[in-house]
């Protein structure tokens, strides 16, 4: 049971909620979340520990890899298996997973089993067996049959993350066999033999030939793109927002040359207690994105007040890293998209809630793909601003006032004025 | 047919930078009477307007309007190199091409395309500036690059001796105070008590290329209208107008 004390101890955060989880057991969600975590993380473990009892485990990988982050340039390295075969591919492609519980896809993730190998990150540039089959691993469009050789046995863990999708259990790797084919992308072979090109053009280069966002991530960090020298094993967090960052300044540098909307666009979107208001507001490109974490979620477990917090970008874009971090550059691809398929700029900015119910952190392509959800719908067309910020107030709970002290583009949009205003 | 040259290739290199300071593309205007551009930023919330009379250049040749493309990161690109007195000549080739010969320790020559940009006509700005002050470039420009640190937004407030500039941060103010006969405010003329604000990171950006070209700047402003600040040359001018920021 030395599991199950492992992840208790990990997920109290405080000694004052930790006391508030003895008196309460999960029977009275005194943390004020809507359902307990610790119980939903526990059970879901427990179901999914017994499968990886073994020192040998056979599944089909989704394709699916890991790249950690701690003891950067050493860094674990490993395939995720599932414990069975067949065709599991929505196990590790979040572009399938919106609209699913919470439960749904801590389950579901939980049940991937991440082997373990520590390998330098320049090794990427000189790969040995080991890491060539994981690279091939990550160029599979298909989910490959693995037969994964344990050096112990699997330590139960869930390791929760605001970027990266939730991950379950890991033990040492001592070597995989893959148990037939691996079905290489043939967009993704060509660049990984052609050592001249740079990853980010890679990067562009695969996106506009049709692979999935998430697939580019999976090779982009097991170093299977760049010039020949300089390929890295890039950890999966950091890969996640490289990607998202270099797919959408691309796709922005095109749509900075077609006309701004002529009108207010605003679309909205509810997905795991989190509120989304996208406003899109006509004049030159420029990015906001702010986000309101409610007390008792995850991010502001004691507040007392919803904790606020943004960074935007102009015209020319964005210099340091985001304060927020991922989700920012996640949202701006979603939006970046958007405006490319109308072809038209626009000044956007995003306000996003996070009520309660978001008990746990899935990982970055929740945003991602909660904005691409909320602009696949029809937006609410308005004539002004004062139109547009009539109809979010309505359904967010912070006031206005409060919104428009956080946001850059509101004050911009409300207080200055434009040079034809004297003309 | 159109070439001009310059004793001084940096001058060049410092208007460019004054208009770089709002936009990236811009086409510039030639005529028998000299080269003229204007341009809006992006956002439409500033506007440069830039004048080189014929006078400006050692020699200047333009026998019809014309006017000429530029992208101006890529030709700033290619006068990084330039260094204080070396010449230049300019040319226009078929109208399409515009080739640049820099000529000091050793001749250099840029070659580059001729943008086909719309041209959009900007009318004048009419604006009744109530307050005019004349300053020190660069004590004007210390001043805003201060308020850039704390504020997003600079105030200016002008009586008949003083003009005061302030900025609220979110912790912390700031305030300064010109006055009439000191070193850095060398003419001050209000009509009335005007107040107004504007985005410290535009007029950052005007400041920091304008004090490149002149020692002494002109801003003229009034109550909740925009503001204007203009550098002279020689035998030219760069006139910037920012509109304001209305709470």
């Amino acid at each position: 049971m030395n599991w199950f004390l492992d992840i208790n101890s990990k997920l109290i955060d405080t000694k004052r909620s930790s006391r508030l989880c003895v008196i309460c057991k999960g029977a009275h969600l005194l943390c004020g979340k809507s359902r307990c975590p610790v119980i939903v993380r526990a059970s879901i473990m427990y179901e999914a520990v017994r499968y990886f009892d073994k020192l040998d485990v056979e599944g089909s990988s989704p394709p699916g890899v890991f790249v950690g982050r701690f003891g950067y340039p050493k860094v674990y390295v490993g395939p995720l298996t599932p414990p069975f075969k067949g065709d599991t591919r929505i196990l590790d492609t979040p572009e399938y997973w919106f609209g699913m519980s919470i439960e749904d896809i801590v389950r579901f993730r939980s049940i991937l089993l991440r082997g373990e190998r520590l390998m330098r990150v320049d090794s990427a540039a000189n790969p040995d067996s080991l890491l060539v089959t994981l690279q091939e691993l990550a160029m599979s469009y298909k989910p490959v049959d693995l037969e994964v050789k344990l050096a112990s046995k699997p330590r139960a863990s869930i390791v929760l993350d605001d970027e990266v999708q939730p991950l379950g259990i890991s033990a040492p790797l001592s070597r995989i066999i893959p148990g037939g084919n691996i079905y290489v992308d043939r967009r993704m072979e060509k660049i990984y033999y052609d050592r001249d090109i740079k990853a980010a053009d890679a990067v562009f280069d695969l996106y506009r030939s049709g692979v999935s966002v998430s697939s580019i991530q999976k090779a982009f960090s097991l170093g299977i793109f760049g010039i020949g020298s300089n390929r890295r094993l890039v950890p999966t967090r950091w890969s996640i927002t490289a990607v998202d960052s270099i797919i959408s300044e691309r796709i922005l540098e095109k749509v900075k040359h077609y006309p701004p909307i002529s009108t207010y666009l605003l679309f909205e979107s509810v997905y795991l207690d989190n509120r989304f208001k996208i406003l899109m507001m006509p004049s030159f490109w420029s990015y906001e994105s702010i986000e309101a974490w409610y007390p008792k979620t995850v991010w502001n477990p004691d507040g007392r007040i919803p904790v606020i917090e943004g960074d935007w970008e102009g015209y020319h874009g964005k210099k340091n890293y985001a304060i927020i971090g991922g989700c920012y550059y996640a949202a701006r691809l979603a939006v970046a998209e958007y405006l490319n398929s109308i072809m038209r700029q626009a000044s956007v900015l995003i306000l996003r809630e996070i009520h309660p119910g978001y008990i746990m952190p899935v990982g970055v392509w929740h945003v991602r793909e909660h904005v691409r959800n909320a602009l696949r719908k029809k937006p609410i067309v308005c004539q002004s601003i004062e139109e547009a910020l009539s109809i979010i107030s309505s359904s967010l709970e912070i006031p206005l006032k409060v919104w428009v002290k956080h946001s850059h583009l509101l004050r911009r949009e409300l207080y200055q004025r434009n040079i034809q205003d004297y003309l | 047919m159109l070439r001009f040259s310059l004793p001084d290739a940096k001058l060049w290199r410092y208007v460019l930078d004054a208009v770089s300071a709002l936009v990236d593309e811009v086409s510039v205007r030639a005529g028998p009477d000299g080269l003229k551009i204007k341009a809006l930023d992006p956002s439409h919330v500033a506007l440069i307007n830039l004048e080189l009379r014929p006078e400006a250049f050692t020699d200047y040749e333009c026998d019809e309007e014309t006017s000429i493309g530029l992208s101006l990161p890529e030709m700033l690109k290619l006068m990084k190199n330039v260094k204080s007195g070396e010449s230049m000549t300019a040319l226009l080739e078929d109208g399409k091409r515009l080739r640049i010969e820099f000529v000091g320790e050793y001749k250099r020559t840029i070659r580059l395309p001729s943008l086909d940009l719309a041209v959009e006509e900007i009318p004048t700005l009419k604006v009744d500036f109530t307050v005019r002050a004349r300053l020190v470039s660069r004590s004007l420009r210390s001043t805003v690059k201060e308020a850039e640190t704390i504020a997003e937004t600079i105030r200016f407030r002008a009586t008949k001796d003083k003009l005061m500039v302030s900025a609220k941060g979110e912790v912390s103010a700031l305030d300064i105070e010109y006055t009439v006969g000191s070193e850095a405010l060398l003419e001050l003329d209000a009509r009335e008590e005007a107040e107004a604000s504007y985005n410290v990171e535009f007029l950052s950006e005007m400041v920091d290329s304008g004090y490149k070209i002149a020692d002494i700047v002109d801003l003229e402003y009034a109550s909740n209208m925009p503001l204007k600040l203009t550098f002279n040359l020689i035998n030219g001018k760069v006139e910037y107008y920012l509109a304001p920021y209305v709470e």
